[in-house]
């Protein structure tokens, strides 16, 4: 296989049609949130239904076209979990899962994608989002990991795969 | 070990599906793997696929059409060497081109004794007409829609007739080729369709 940057990963010499998802970009990342009471089922399902309403109004305002969309993998009171997503215009959010035990502690992980603003707005408005609820309903959090996805970095034009070595 | 990719822009269904897929084919008797690709280095789709028991490997990182190509071979040879499963499905990000994912894995399957199975791509029928008037989104879903070997149109059970004629009728002039399925993972229309797809196409 060729070690030319020009070439894609089949080897081919074509370029991918890369342009395609330029002015798509993401943040996703892993919280641990502290509930100022315990919280039931239906508290914890709440708190994550305000957060993705927070998130995608934040990201509105600052000039997203479209919500790709925002979902995350919530767990909390031993065995419970909750997945919740929205997309589009954020009007209608899901949230389902498993039942856990009351808690106070919530490890949540999003993972938010929009169209037309740049992933640190992306970031921003996340977080504005995030702040906004838990100052409203007495919430903390701690940021455990985070990572921005920009368009810019998904470079079709790369060397090829090793498959000599498969 | 059959790959089949269950591709569609963002929010079409994608995992939805993908869990009622490795569900029912499980239930009877095969062994699947699912390889989910997310954007970023934080998986939430995979975690949530997790919790319904079913295998799977999340490749982060970037796109397995590109950035973690690599990633994806040897995934790929590990399961090929290790569980061999019979039914490989692979959930790519909502804005990967499925072509670029399928040329990616190609070149391997000889060595790797892997067959290619069908591209199907989801269009979320509530709201393609929307994602196709964004000049942004619209040359991503087309592109998609035009890879698929089989559209589904996902979400039937909440559009009208209407929406569901003009979402099959979309369909069909970008990819008139295609095999188009109407889809619902809530009432399950189409999931019996999809399977038989998995099952029975195999791509040159």
């Amino acid at each position: 296989m060729t070690n030319d940057p020009k070439q894609n990963e089949a080897g081919d010499g074509k370029s991918h049609p890369d342009h395609t998802h330029e002015e798509i970009n993401g943040y996703c990342a892993t919280y641990i949130f502290k509930a100022p009471r315990m919280l039931d089922n239906d508290g914890v399902k709440d708190f994550a239904r305000e957060l993705m309403k927070a998130i995608a109004e934040a990201c509105m305002r600052h000039g997203a076209t479209d919500v790709g969309h925002i979902k995350a993998h919530i767990e909390y009171g031993g065995e419970g979990f909750l997945y919740a997503d929205t997309l589009g215009d954020a009007a209608d959010i899901m949230v389902r899962g498993r039942d856990g035990s009351p808690t106070d502690t919530i490890k949540l992980v999003i993972n938010t994608i929009i169209v037309d603003i740049e992933a640190p707005q992306i970031r921003d408005a996340n977080e504005e989002g995030v702040d906004e609820v838990c100052s409203r309903l007495g919430f903390t959090k701690e940021i455990l990991k985070q990572d921005l996805y920009d368009a810019d970095d998904h470079e079709h034009l790369l060397q090829a795969p090793d498959y000599d070595n498969l | 070990m059959k790959i089949v990719q269950i591709a569609g822009y963002l929010g079409s269904g994608k995992t939805t599906l993908v869990i009622a897929l490795g569900k029912e084919i499980s239930g009877a008797g095969y062994k699947v793997a699912i390889l989910v690709n997310e954007v970023g280095e934080v998986p939430v789709d995979g975690k949530v696929i997790q919790e319904f028991g079913l295998t799977v490997k999340d490749i982060g990182g970037g796109c397995i059409c590109c950035q973690v190509a690599g990633n994806l071979l040897h995934t790929l040879k590990a399961l090929s060497m290790g569980v061999k499963p019979d039914f490989i499905i692979i959930e790519p990000t909502g804005m990967a081109v499925p072509n670029a994912v399928r040329d990616v894995m190609k070149p391997a399957a000889g060595k790797l004794d892997l067959t290619m199975g069908p591209t199907i791509v989801l269009l979320d029928t509530g709201r393609f007409e929307k994602l196709l008037s964004y000049e942004t989104l619209k040359r991503l879903v087309s592109v998609q829609l035009k890879d698929a070997d089989v559209i589904a149109l996902s979400k039937v059970d909440s559009v009208s007739a209407e929406q569901r004629l003009k979402a099959e009728a979309a369909a069909h002039e970008i990819n008139p080729a295609a095999r188009v399925i109407g889809l619902s993972t809530f009432t399950k229309e189409g999931v019996p369709e999809v399977i038989a797809a998995m099952k029975d196409m195999v791509i040159a």
